[in-house]
């Protein structure tokens, strides 16, 4: 794929404030990786946190952020924007539409002090999970993500996905055991 | 508690939402059950294994983009139907592309470009926008002139 990017690469405004900065460090990893793994396109995931954390800082500037007793953005208010902006971003892509292309290793940073073998191995599984996360529906899959990778209380969740509690342990439950089965077809047994 | 109980219970339980005397149940059950303590175990194996899966970093300048209160990217992708060398012809069709925007952009925040080409737009500055091919900037917007945008890199 060619890519084609406009940016300004002119200073804008400076650095952020030191809550900002802190968010970032705290969160962003884990909003992309959630965001990866929900969209299934390293690159489209990359625009949607973009625009997640720009959200968010505007959020906090105004005063509009849950805050934690640290003064940063408690992680379900964190997620719950990335996922509105993740849904913003499908339905406009609905529209155009958009061509989405798969995810492929290209999109993600491999670390460096992981053996090559166990790379592969790792990028194996890593395509089969994707497969099979492409064929649970956003709800359960975004339940997966945030419970069992990111750990978020079933509480958190469910105000992120507006959703009963109850509801977010079945999903939860069952996505889990859809996942399983669908990685033993594909010989990835976990 | 039964093992039946305990499997029933065991999402809730791995994920510490079980109500106290709950979870002291499922405690007391597993220690008392090799075969529950067993699939507990593999729970917990199966659980490290998807996070380590699925686990990685954002991109470093993505973060230094975030932090310096940069607009996202604004992107058009190109599909090509044979991987490999970019042929010239995209490459062209790319920096095409980039001019229209630009010049658009420009013109219709500034009204006539030359005569305001710092013009409080980010994209009238020269060298605020940059064309990134595939993730490597290949050339940049230097300047206006009488007859255009000047675009400087290597891919010209």
């Amino acid at each position: 794929m060619l890519t084609l990017a406009v940016q300004d690469t002119g200073p804008t405004t400076p650095a952020g404030e030191d809550a900002f900065a802190r968010l970032v460090e705290r969160d962003l990893d884990r909003v992309w990786r959630f965001l990866r793994a929900l969209l299934r396109d390293a690159d489209l995931a990359r625009d949607v946190a973009h625009e997640a954390f720009l959200r968010l800082r505007a959020a906090l500037d105004k005063g509009r952020a849950r805050v934690d007793g640290e003064g940063l953005p408690v992680a379900a208010y964190v997620f719950a924007t990335a996922r509105n902006t993740a849904m913003s971003h499908l339905r406009r892509a609905r529209t155009r539409r958009r061509h989405v292309v798969p995810l492929d290793a290209g999109g993600c940073e491999v670390r460096d002090d992981a053996p090559p073998d166990r790379e592969l191995d790792r990028a194996e599984l890593r395509a089969a999970l994707d497969a099979a996360l492409a064929n649970l529906d956003e709800i359960h899959r975004s339940v997966f993500l945030l419970s069992e990778i990111e750990g978020l209380r079933y509480e958190e969740i469910a105000g992120i996905l507006d959703i009963p509690p109850g509801t977010v342990a079945s999903r939860k439950h069952h996505a889990a055991q859809r996942l399983r089965r669908e990685l033993e077809r594909s010989g990835h047994a976990l | 508690m039964r093992c039946e109980d305990l499997r029933d219970k065991l999402t809730a339980y791995l994920d510490g939402e079980l109500p106290g005397d709950e979870t002291a149940s499922c405690d007391a059950h597993l220690a008392a059950c090799e075969a529950c303590g067993d699939l507990v175990a593999e729970s917990w194996e199966r659980r490290d294994r998807w996070r380590a899966t699925l686990d990685g970093n954002a991109p470093e300048d993505l973060r230094r983009d975030i932090l310096a209160g940069r607009p996202p990217l604004r992107t058009i992708r190109f599909d090509r139907k044979h991987r490999g060398r970019k042929s010239m012809w995209t490459v062209w069709a790319a920096a095409a592309v980039l001019a229209v925007i630009v010049l658009g952009r420009v013109v219709s925040r500034t009204g006539d470009p030359r005569r305001d080409p710092g013009g409080g737009d980010a994209f009238a500055r020269p060298g605020a926008v940059a064309l990134v091919v595939d993730g490597e900037t290949l050339g940049a917007f230097t300047e206006l002139e009488e007859d255009g945008l000047v675009l400087e890199g290597g891919f010209l």
